[in-house]
């Protein structure tokens, strides 16, 4: 810019026009592309689920140890049934 | 005696200008208003001392200022009119940046787009203005609120204003609490501003690991011209979200980003001498920087009402002001607004959705710009 000189002619020559609607088109389209992939991602991730399950990633969670809880009492009530003499006889 | 008086000749009182005084006291003004008011002191107080120091006029024959070549301020300005810093600075934006909201309420990356507005329209106010296409883009990439971004085009389009355009840029970015609520309010109803918008659904890590990668790919296909800032922020988000790189993304988000950071306000405020910065030009500038902030805000709003014809569950339109990429300070505005209406509606996380689609829209932008512009 070498002096101010106001004039919608410096628009024109300049594809103003153009240059600001395909820009702010090519904005929508990524954003609009990347808001559908988003809505998209929880329907892909059952079937990767199945390909890759989560356990096997580095930073998930560290694997969840297997509920003895009902192993555990079965074998606590036999116990407290042969120390009363209530263990039911074959 | 003879050696005394060569080196009073030598002081900067004697070269000072009228214009040098002046932006010591625009440093000044940075400064205080940093410390005293907490507007974006981060970014103000390095500009505001680098206004400072870059105004003391040099000694002829001293490489002293960065663009006296081989200067130690030249080599940190180096970071800046080569367009190092600003990637960097997304990497750590990347970094601790939590997309969640975003991904569970992907709707709300549209106002990210539609707040993109600011940008075009001041390019067309630019070129009406007497500015060529390239000086016209650079500028119009204010409207992106993107500090970083900002830097990176003008490095790029028009390195002669850079230092016009990055302190237009960080000072509306800063002055975000000031300018975009009379907007906000003058553009909605006090019914509208109640709205209260549904809590964002759970969002596994899953999603969050696989989302910067095809994010990536999607924006730079489209436009390739936003690789590198883009490339970097979702580098940055893939460091923290992997969960097997956390060292790199704290040093990504803490260390790296604060030495960037540092150097880069430094220098920018440095390069405002006098001479270079007290023109014309640059009062335009600071004039399109001001309304293309308000346009960008009006967009977001607006569009945010559009959607709401459409939509079942409203948005509160006061979130469409954080679709300019002011991160985290216009989600922030939209939290003060929406309380001051509703003390118990929480609309941060919400607005944090446009917050970040705003980065990625306003460095979309500016890879168009620079592809459509460069020649």
């Amino acid at each position: 810019m070498n002096k101010l000189n106001l004039s919608y002619d410096n628009i024109i020559a300049g594809n103003g026009i153009s240059i600001s609607i395909t820009g702010m088109l090519i904005v929508f389209a990524a954003l609009v592309l990347i808001s559908l992939f988003i809505a998209m991602l929880p329907k892909l991730l059952p079937p990767l689920e199945k390909l890759f399950p989560e356990e096997h990633h580095h930073g998930s969670a560290p694997k969840k140890e297997k509920d003895h809880g009902p192993v555990l009492a079965a074998i606590g009530y036999a116990l407290y049934c042969k120390k009363t003499g209530t263990l039911p006889k074959k | 005696m003879d050696i005394f008086l060569h080196f009073l000749g030598t002081t900067a009182f004697t070269t000072m200008t009228m214009g040098n005084f002046m932006m010591i006291i625009i440093g000044i003004i940075f400064v205080t208003l940093a410390i005293r008011k907490d507007y974006e002191p981060l970014l103000l107080v390095p500009i505001g001392f680098g206004v400072i120091v870059g105004n003391i006029p040099p000694v002829p024959g001293m490489g002293l200022s960065v663009y006296d070549e081989g200067s130690v301020l030249s080599y940190i300005y180096f970071g800046v009119s080569q367009g190092v810093f600003p990637p960097l600075i997304f990497l750590g934006i990347g970094a601790m940046t939590d997309f969640s909201t975003m991904l569970s309420n992907p709707k709300l990356v549209l106002l990210g787009a539609a707040a993109q507005i600011g940008i075009f329209l001041t390019l067309l106010g630019a070129l009406f203005l007497g500015f060529t296409p390239a000086e016209a883009g650079a500028i119009g990439i204010i409207g992106g609120a993107d500090g970083p971004t900002a830097i990176f085009l003008s490095s790029k389009l028009a390195p002669h204003l850079l230092g016009s355009i990055a302190i237009a840029a960080y000072s509306y970015m800063a002055l975000v609490p000031v300018i975009q609520p009379p907007v906000m309010k003058l553009l909605t109803t006090r019914e509208e501003r109640l709205i209260r918008m549904a809590p964002p659904r759970f969002v596994s890590q899953r999603e969050k690991i696989i989302f910067p990668i095809a994010a990536f790919l999607i924006a730079s296909l489209i436009a390739p011209g936003a690789i590198v800032l883009i490339g970097m922020l979702f580098f940055g988000n893939l460091l923290k979200e992997s969960c097997v790189t956390e060292r790199l993304a704290n040093t990504a988000r803490n260390a790296m980003i604060d030495i960037v950071t540092i150097l880069l306000g430094f220098s920018v405020g440095a390069s405002t001498q006098a001479q270079a910065f007290l023109t014309p030009q640059s009062l335009l500038i600071f004039g399109l920087g001001a309304l293309s902030f308000v346009v960008a805000t009006a967009g977001g709003v607006l569009f945010a009402k559009g959607m709401n014809l459409f939509l079942k569950d409203k948005i509160n339109p006061l979130v469409g002001a954080a679709g300019v990429s002011a991160v985290p300070d216009s989600a922030r505005v939209v939290q003060a607004m929406g309380q001051k209406e509703d003390p118990h509606n929480f609309l941060l996380m919400h607005a944090m959705a446009p917050n970040v689609a705003g980065v990625l829209g306003s460095a979309i932008g500016a890879g168009i710009l620079w592809s459509v512009l460069v020649n």
